[in-house]
Formats: C-alpha cells, sequence, structure tokens
C-alpha cells in the first residue's frame, strides 16, 4: 500500500523527479564508464607486461639484481625439476641475460641479450606474437645466428630483416666478446622502454662465449594460470628456492601494480564524489516535495496514518528515485560500452602513442565491466538514498497534523 | 706421365692465385697491415675535429706494442691534458685526472665518440683485423689522386663480428700505403671515407703522415690526424703498459 503511494507520489510532479532521475543517471553513467575505461586501460597494461615482460615469477640469483653481473647464474636443470616435481601448475622457461652493446655500420646501442629456449619460451611469453606480419620470425631454427630487435631498435641502428648485427659483451672473465647476428625478426610491443632494451638470440648461439659453466642461467620465469593463482602459488615457489632470489610480478614492477590498486581507489573516489554531490540534489529535491505537501501530510496524519509509515513513504520515494535514476545510468554505460568490450576503444586521436613511451600504455583500452562493481555502486547509490532522504523526512514527521491542515 | 701431371696442376695453381706483380688480393691486404701496424711504436699526434660551426683541436702522445698494447695521453688542450687511454689485451682504461679515478670502458660504452671525434671506441678497440675477418678481391688499378692503386673490395666473413657490408681500398702501389677506404654497410650505403695524404719517411718505413675520417651523412664534417712524430726504434717493455704509468705520462 505504501509502497504503491510512494511510487505514485513520484509521478504527480514529472518534471521534477525527471530532473533528478536524469542527473542521477548522468552521473551513474560517467562513474560506471570511467572507471570500467580506467580498470580495462591498467588490466591491459599490467596483462601484457605480464604476458611480454614480467611473467607471474621470476627467479634470480641473490646478486644477480644489483648489477646484472653475469656471475650471478644458477643450474638450469636443478631449477627445472625442482619446479616440475612441485605439483605447481604453471610454465616455466629459462634465459641467459646479458649486457652489452649491439652496433650496425650507422651506430650502437646498449640492449639486454637474452638467450633463450624457444621451446619453453613461447609458453611463457608472448613475445614471438608481437612480431607483425611481413616483420620476419622469432628465430627460426634453421637460421644462422638469428637475433630478434624491436622496431625502435632498428630504426636507431638503421638495419632490416636479413641485415647483419654485431653484440659486444664482457664474458665471465672479463674479456671482450664478439658475435656477428643476422636479424630474423623485428617486434613491437606496447612498451616503449622493454622494446628499447632488449634483443632476444637462441641460448645455443650465445652460450659458448661466455665462458659460463654448462647449464648456466640468469633467469627463471614462471607463468601462472592467472593473477589469482599467483597470489597463492608465489610462496609455495619462493619456498622451493631458499638459495635464489624469487619475486612476482609485483615486486619486479611496483609502479604497475600499484597503479592497479591506485585505479581501483580512484573509481571507488570518483563515484563517491558524484554520490556526495547528487545527496545535496536529493535532499532538496525531497525537502521540496515535503514542503510543498504540509497540508497533505497533515491531513494523512489526522485521519490516522501512523508517523512510521509517513516516514517510510518519504524514505520509499527517495529509493525508487534513485534506484530509477541509477538504473538507467548503468543501463546506458553498458550499452554503450558493449560494443568496445571486444573492439577496444581506440584513443589515439586523443591521446596519441606517447603513453607507449612510459611504460606501455596501449592507446587501445579493452574496457573491463565489473558485475560486482556494478552491484556495489549499486549498493552505494541507494545507500546515498536513504541518508539523504533522512533530513526531510523528519521534517515531515515533525509536522503537527492539525498545525498542518490550518495552513 | 702422371708426375709430369701433378706439376703441372701445382704449377697452374700457383700461377692463378697470383696476379702479374706475383700479389694476391690477401698479399697486399698483409703487407698493409705489417706496414702499418709495426711492432713498437712511439707517436706525437695532432687529431682535428671539424664541425661546420667550430673546429678543435688535441694533441696526443701514444705508445703501442703489437695490436695488444696501447697507451694514448691527451696533451692538449688544458682542458683534457692528462687524460689517458691504455688498453691491454681485451680492456680499455681510461684515467679521468679532474675526477681522479681510473675508469674501466664497458662494452656500452664503446659505441659512443672518442673525444668527440668521429672515431668510436670501438675503432680504437676492434679486434676484427683486415686479413682474417675478410674475402679479399683486387679488382683494378685505379689513380686516386696523384697515387697509383690497386683497388681491393673486401668482404666480411660471414661469421666475422663486423659490422660493415663491404669495405674498398685503395693500397697505393709503390709504398703499401692505404691512401683511400671506403666503409660501407649492408644495403651498399657509405659510411666513412677514410683518405690519407702525405706519405713520408719514418725511419724505415714510409707512411701517410696525414689522415681524415669523413662521415658520409654529416657534412662539413670530419677527424683529421696530423703525424708530428713517429719512432719505430725504441724498444718498450710490456710492463709500461701499466695504470700506474698512465697516471703521470703528459
Amino acid at each position: 500500500m505504501i509502497i504503491n503511494l510512494a511510487w505514485k507520489n513520484i509521478w504527480r510532479n514529472k518534471t521534477r523527479s525527471f530532473v533528478i532521475i536524469g542527473a542521477i543517471a548522468l552521473g551513474l553513467f560517467s562513474g560506471t564508464y570511467l572507471s570500467a575505461l580506467m580498470t580495462g586501460w591498467v588490466m591491459d597494461t599490467v596483462n601484457a607486461d605480464i604476458k611480454i615482460n614480467l611473467s607471474h615469477v621470476q627467479i634470480h640469483d641473490s646478486t644477480f639484481l644489483q648489477n646484472s653481473d653475469i656471475g650471478a647464474f644458477f643450474n638450469k636443470t636443478a631449477v627445472e625439476q625442482q619446479f616440475a616435481s612441485s605439483n605447481i601448475n604453471g610454465k616455466m622457461t629459462c634465459r641467459l641475460k646479458l649486457n652489452g652493446m649491439l652496433a650496425s655500420a650507422n651506430n650502437a646501442v646498449g640492449v639486454t641479450a637474452k638467450g633463450i629456449f624457444k621451446d619453453t619460451e613461447m609458453t611463457v611469453s608472448d613475445i614471438a606474437t608481437q612480431i607483425p606480419d611481413s616483420f620476419g620470425v622469432f628465430l627460426p631454427d634453421d637460421a644462422r645466428m638469428p637475433v630478434v630487435i624491436s622496431e625502435k631498435t632498428a630504426e636507431k641502428l638503421k638495419v632490416r630483416l636479413k641485415s647483419k648485427i654485431v653484440f659486444t659483451f664482457s664474458d665471465i672473465h672479463g674479456n671482450m666478446q664478439s658475435l656477428a647476428f643476422r636479424v630474423s625478426g623485428i617486434f613491437h610491443t606496447s612498451n616503449g622502454l622493454f622494446d628499447e632494451a632488449n634483443v632476444f638470440v637462441r641460448y645455443n648461439d650465445i652460450f659458448p662465449v661466455t665462458g659460463l659453466p654448462d647449464e648456466a642461467v640468469h633467469e627463471a620465469a614462471v607463468l601462472l594460470p592467472d593473477i589469482e593463482t599467483c597470489a597463492l602459488d608465489f610462496p609455495k615457489i619462493k619456498d622451493l628456492y631458499p638459495q635464489l632470489k624469487v619475486q612476482d610480478w609485483k615486486e619486479l614492477n611496483p609502479m604497475l601494480s600499484m597503479s592497479l590498486q591506485w585505479t581501483n581507489l580512484m573509481s571507488v573516489i570518483i563515484i563517491s564524489i558524484f554520490l556526495f554531490a547528487l545527496t545535496f540534489g536529493i535532499i532538496n529535491t525531497m525537502l521540496m516535495a515535503v514542503l510543498e505537501r504540509t497540508r497533505e501530510l497533515g491531513m494523512l496524519g489526522a485521519i490516522g496514518m501512523s508517523k512510521r509509515k509517513i516516514f517510510s513513504m518519504i524514505m520509499l520515494e527517495t529509493v525508487f528515485l534513485t534506484f530509477v535514476g541509477s538504473i538507467i545510468g548503468i543501463i546506458l554505460a553498458v550499452a554503450l560500452l558493449l560494443p568496445s568490450l571486444q573492439n577496444g576503444l581506440d584513443l589515439t586521436p586523443l591521446i596519441g602513442n606517447d603513453f607507449e613511451d612510459f611504460g606501455g600504455f596501449s592507446s587501445i583500452v579493452y574496457p573491463i565491466l565489473n558485475v560486482e562493481m556494478i552491484l556495489e555502486i549499486i549498493g552505494l547509490v541507494i545507500l546515498a538514498g536513504i541518508l539523504s532522504a533522512i533530513y526531510p523526512a523528519r521534517k515531515a514527521l515533525k509536522l503537527k497534523a492539525l498545525d498542518a491542515i490550518r495552513v | 706421365m702422371k708426375q709430369a701431371m701433378y706439376l703441372l696442376i701445382a704449377v697452374i695453381c700457383s700461377f692463378s692465385t697470383m696476379n702479374a706483380q706475383g700479389l694476391t688480393a690477401t698479399g697486399i691486404v698483409k703487407k698493409v697491415d705489417e706496414n702499418s701496424r709495426g711492432n713498437k711504436l712511439y707517436s706525437e699526434i695532432k687529431m682535428t675535429i671539424v664541425r661546420p660551426t667550430w673546429t678543435r683541436e688535441i694533441g696526443i702522445k701514444s705508445w703501442s706494442k703489437g695490436n695488444d698494447y696501447s697507451l694514448a695521453v691527451i696533451t692538449s688542450p688544458a682542458k683534457e691534458k692528462g687524460q689517458a687511454f691504455l688498453k691491454r689485451q681485451k680492456d680499455l682504461w681510461n684515467w679521468v685526472p679532474s675526477i681522479g679515478r681510473m675508469i674501466k670502458m664497458s662494452s656500452s660504452v664503446m659505441g659512443q665518440s672518442w673525444m668527440g671525434s668521429d672515431f668510436t671506441n670501438d675503432d680504437l678497440m676492434r679486434e676484427s683485423s683486415t686479413v682474417n675477418d675478410y674475402t679479399h678481391r683486387l679488382d683494378a688499378s685505379e689513380t686516386v689522386r696523384e697515387f697509383d692503386c690497386y683497388k681491393l673490395t673486401l668482404t666480411p666473413k660471414e661469421d666475422a663480428a663486423v659490422v660493415w657490408g663491404k669495405v674498398v681500398m685503395w693500397v697505393d702501389k709503390k709504398d703499401f700505403v692505404e691512401i683511400k677506404t671506403e666503409f660501407y654497410d649492408e644495403d651498399g650505403i657509405l659510411i666513412n671515407t677514410f683518405n690519407s695524404f702525405d706519405i713520408k719517411s719514418f725511419g724505415k718505413r714510409r707512411l701517410a703522415s696525414r689522415m681524415e675520417v669523413v662521415p658520409a651523412d654529416k657534412p662539413n664534417q670530419k677527424t683529421v690526424m696530423t703525424v708530428i712524430k713517429y719512432d719505430f726504434d725504441t724498444p718498450i717493455a710490456d710492463s709500461f703498459f701499466s695504470q700506474q704509468n698512465m697516471r703521470n705520462r703528459v
């Protein structure tokens, strides 16, 4: 009965109700849209960085991270066997990491050469898929001394596919070693810093000149099914190798994990600000609705409607207003987001490609719609509606029936 | 009969590897290499860096022994005086007196310019040898400036750690001095040209006394080395090439 009455009361002044519903819808729409976009942007970056650069977990010798010393290696087979016998559902690959200079006839750049095992590398890292069509292939087995470099490095060295480049580095004894490679593929990721710093060669091509003992590697990378399993399995992996430095992606790139948390916080803050502003609008509207209806409310009291029922009627009116508004807002946001969930939203005309240069923020964003987040937002809106209805409803309660009728 | 045929084959083979003057392309390159490197060498050189808007002169004293040891000290201008570079086998060290520090030059700085010139640190350290890392071909006789030269094309061997696509060299027929050398990348684009001028006698040898490096893609830019003094006769001990010595040699 009260519910019916409250719903009908809303539509007595259509303009006013539509204005407040519109305001709520607009606020919710932009809040949902923005946070989906932001979460998508950061999650894209996190996933891309994990798939191409970080993996979920990396293992190094404990001194390697200080200065990437060539002597800070560990035994590949031992580490791999330990991992295989641990029943952790994940994939592991090992790499050599050598700092040195890559030179062409035109120029020279400092890079890290990753000496990889192609079979396992391709199960852990997506780097092989980052080579566009007609830009070669990832270290083909039949090639002599192939190297895969990034588009940026290729531009700096002024080289193309099949060009010869020379990699110079210090071996374990401190002697300079030079090796000639041929470019077999040119990759491009959304992380400009990664592109500039890394080149890929086959372990077996570069290992013989390093002077390292057999089976020596500098890095083991582990890819787990997803970020959630990583949180569970990371401590287990850490326990497997007490003598080595084991780090998860959050430790490897603290900025990345921080930006993920920061985005979640930002979404909440933005929506809270919207709601806070909306609260004033709702208070204003409901106060008007109550003051306008002094006579009517007095009459309801005089014919015996209890104060509790009057209070809940006003409350319900507010909740209906906000609920309708938020549903419309969220439906609008979802409708607008749906097409870009699959194909992504190209922000290049707005922001250009500049973000790629610092740390891999792609200009194409795949928004992420989080049902949990939407439910949270609806809950927050209704809470805000109820809180802001308290003051007008109290005003209605304080009316003395006889005085009110006489107005 | 059989013996005679073997003899004939041997004779033909030995002839086919020689040209009219009895020199193969590889032989010429070897002679140039021996002539220019020498075993013990003290030199005083003036290096002029020419840029579009300015030029700069640097005085260098250097000692070297074979390919493994060399020591170079900057003598002028005053700002850089006392800076020293020491090469011992595969290591390169730099002594900077203004900060009182010895710096071991890592592979990552090898691509950088040496003292702001058109030489890179790598050029000074380069392990590649014109004799072993290339296949040589004698193309023709040509006259470069006033010199009658052999024209040679050097192509790097597949596995050689050489950045050039090919090197074209003109060698003086009389004195076996590189008169002009052109360095090309793999696309056949000219990168650097090396020229020598003013061949003079230094002791028993005849060598160029002025050399220049001209980068092809930078107009009005070059680096000129003028020889003030060469000394081939004073013996130098291996122990001369030490870190202690590089600090107080000016």
